[in-house]
C-alpha cells in the first residue's frame, strides 16, 4: 500500500470516521432489533407500567448499587495496594500470604466468598450485620485484581528511574509521592475503571444475602407484579446505563493519557 | 518496613473492630425472605408487610419484645439460625423432616395446600384440567417438573420418583412453566395464582392438593424456651379475637382479590 498524501489523508479519515459512525448506528440497531424480538415472542403485552409504583424502591437500590460499587471500588483500591505492598516486601511470609490468598481468590466464585463471608466467617467474628461482611467480600474478592493493577502500573516505572531515585537518597515517601504516583496514574485508570465495573455487576450478587440492591429490588418488585420479562429487561437496561457510560469514559480516558 | 507493619496492623485493627457487638436486650430478631407476598413481602417504600409479618409482629407484642424482621433469603433461613443470626423463622416454612433435622419446629399454625401450575400445551396434550386428580398428574411418566431449590416445590416431586429442574427463584421457575421448558410447578396457592395471573394463556392452575403442607416457626436446635412461647402463643391464634380473627379480618379482601376462593380460612383449615 502507498502511504496516502495529506490531503487524501484528511479525506479518508472523515469518509472512514462516517463509515464508522454508520457501522455503530446500524449494529447497536441490530442488537436492539434482537431484543425487541425476544420480548415480543415472551410477552404479550410489554409494559414497565407495573413497575412504576415501585420506583422509589427501585431509585433506592439504583442508589445502593452505585453507594456499594464506591465503597467496594475504595476498599478495594486501599486493601489491594497493601497486598501489593506485602508482596513486595521483603519478608517471604507476607510474599507467601499474598500470594496464597491471590491463589485462593481466583479460584472461587465470587458468590460462594459473599455466602461464606456473610454466614461463617461474619458470625464467627460475633458480628451479625450481614451487609458489611457482603460487602467486605467484595472488597477481600477485588483486592487481588486490584494488587495486580498496581503492580503493572507501579512496574512501567523503569528500573533506571529507581536507581535514579536511590542515588538521590530518596526516601520510600519521597520515591512513591513524587516521582512513583504521578506517573503511574495514567497507566493505573483504564484498568481500575474495568474493574470498578467488575464490581458494579458482582453487586448483584449481594441479592443472595437479601441486600437491597438493583437485581434484588427488580426481584421484589416482580414478586409482585409477576412481569417477570419486563423487570429483566428493565434490570439489565439499569446496569447497561451503569456500565456502559463508565466503559466509554475508560476509553476517553485512555485517549487522552496514551503515552 | 516499618509502614509494612502499621499496615498489617491497622488491618489488624479493622478485624478486631468488626468483631464487636454486644448482645444485650435485643429485639426478637425474624427471619422471612420478604419476596412471598401476600404473606411475606414490602410496601412500596421496601418496608416489611404481610402476614407473617403481622404473625410476628403479635409475637413481639405477646412476648413484650421489640420485633426485628431480617430480610433473608429462604435459602438461607436455616443457616441464618444456626449462625445465630436469627431466633425465629416465621416464613410460611413448611415442616418436613429433613429441615427437622437441623431446627426445632412449632405446632403448625397455617396449612399450604400445594397445587400446581401447569403448561396449557401440556395440559392439553395430556387432558389435564382444572379438576384433574393428582393420580391424573402422576400418571403422566416424562412430565418435566421445576421446583424451587430446598423447597416443597422441589421435594415433593422427588419423593415421587420424578425428575425435578430446581430453580433459585420463583420468577424464572413460573417463566419456565409458561414458556414450556417445564411443564409442571408444584407451588403453594398464591404465587401459583400470581403466575396463572401473569400467564392466563400459557398455563392453568389444577386445584387439586398434592399435600396439604403444615407450616411451622423454626428455633434453633434445642432452644426450648423459645419453642414453648411460641407453641403457647400458636395456641392462642383460634381465640375469639385470636390472631386468625384479626388476620382474616386485615388480609380476607387482598387474598379474595387475588383469586375468589382463597380467604384465610384456606390456610388456617388443614
Amino acid at each position: 500500500m502507498n502511504k496516502p498524501t495529506v490531503p487524501s489523508l484528511k479525506k479518508a479519515l472523515t469518509s472512514n470516521t462516517a463509515r464508522i459512525l454508520a457501522a455503530y448506528f446500524f449494529a447497536a440497531l441490530t442488537i436492539i432489533a434482537f431484543i425487541v424480538w425476544v420480548v415480543v415472542k415472551q410477552t404479550d403485552n410489554f409494559s414497565f407500567a407495573p413497575f412504576i409504583d415501585y420506583q422509589n424502591l427501585i431509585v433506592r437500590g439504583v442508589g445502593n448499587t452505585i453507594l456499594i460499587s464506591l465503597i467496594s471500588l475504595i476498599g478495594s483500591m486501599v486493601l489491594g495496594f497493601l497486598f501489593y505492598l506485602l508482596q513486595s516486601s521483603k519478608i517471604k511470609y507476607f510474599n507467601a500470604l499474598i500470594d496464597i490468598f491471590t491463589e485462593i481468590i481466583y479460584g472461587t466464585p465470587m458468590i460462594v466468598m459473599i455466602i461464606v463471608m456473610a454466614f461463617l466467617i461474619g458470625p464467627a467474628f460475633n458480628s451479625l450485620n450481614r451487609n458489611f461482611f457482603g460487602v467486605l467480600a467484595l472488597i477481600l474478592y477485588m483486592s487481588p485484581y486490584m494488587k495486580n493493577v498496581f503492580k503493572s502500573a507501579i512496574s512501567s516505572v523503569s528500573e533506571e528511574q529507581y536507581l535514579a531515585m536511590d542515588l538521590f537518597g530518596f526516601n520510600a515517601y519521597q520515591k512513591y509521592r513524587y516521582i512513583i504516583i504521578p506517573q503511574i496514574i495514567r497507566v493505573l485508570m483504564p484498568p481500575l475503571m474495568n474493574n470498578f465495573s467488575l464490581i458494579i455487576k458482582g453487586s448483584a450478587l449481594l441479592n443472595f444475602i437479601s441486600y437491597a440492591e438493583l437485581y434484588y429490588v427488580i426481584n421484589v418488585a416482580q414478586s409482585k407484579t409477576f412481569a417477570f420479562v419486563e423487570g429483566y429487561i428493565l434490570m439489565w437496561g439499569l446496569y447497561l446505563l451503569l456500565t456502559i457510560p463508565l466503559s466509554q469514559l475508560t476509553k476517553m480516558i485512555e485517549r487522552k493519557w496514551a503515552l | 518496613m516499618k509502614k509494612i507493619f502499621n499496615m498489617s496492623f491497622l488491618l489488624i485493627l479493622i478485624f478486631i473492630l468488626t468483631a464487636c457487638g454486644t448482645n444485650e436486650n435485643e429485639p426478637l430478631r425474624v427471619g422471612m425472605d420478604l419476596r412471598y407476598p401476600p404473606f411475606e413481602t414490602v410496601d412500596f417504600n421496601n418496608n416489611p408487610e404481610g402476614i407473617s409479618v403481622d404473625v410476628a409482629m403479635a409475637f413481639g407484642e405477646y412476648l413484650d419484645r421489640e420485633v426485628e424482621i431480617v430480610n433473608t433469603n429462604f435459602l438461607s433461613l436455616i443457616p441464618a439460625l444456626e449462625a445465630d443470626n436469627i431466633d425465629i423463622v416465621i416464613a410460611s416454612m413448611s415442616i418436613t423432616e429433613e429441615r427437622e433435622k437441623s431446627v426445632d419446629f412449632t405446632d403448625p399454625y397455617f396449612y399450604f395446600k400445594i397445587i400446581s401450575l401447569v403448561n396449557k400445551d401440556f395440559a392439553d396434550a395430556n387432558d389435564l384440567n382444572a379438576d384433574s386428580s393428582i393420580d391424573d398428574i402422576l400418571a403422566i411418566d416424562n412430565a418435566r417438573y421445576v421446583g424451587l431449590a430446598t423447597q416443597v416445590s422441589a421435594t415433593i416431586p422427588k419423593t415421587y420418583d420424578k425428575d425435578v429442574i430446581e430453580a433459585t427463584d420463583l420468577g424464572t421457575a413460573v417463566e419456565s412453566v409458561a414458556q414450556g421448558s417445564a411443564d409442571i410447578l408444584l407451588m403453594s396457592a398464591n404465587p401459583v395464582i400470581d403466575g396463572y395471573n401473569a400467564n392466563k394463556d400459557d398455563t392453568m392452575i389444577i386445584w387439586s392438593a398434592f399435600v396439604s403442607s403444615p407450616i411451622g416457626m423454626a428455633v434453633k436446635e434445642g432452644n426450648s424456651e423459645l419453642l414453648a412461647e411460641a407453641n403457647a402463643f400458636i395456641d392462642t391464634f383460634n381465640d375469639d379475637g385470636g390472631l386468625y380473627e384479626t388476620l382474616s379480618e386485615k388480609w380476607n379482601s387482598t387474598l379474595l382479590e387475588q383469586s375468589d376462593q382463597l380467604g384465610l380460612d384456606f390456610y388456617t383449615n388443614e
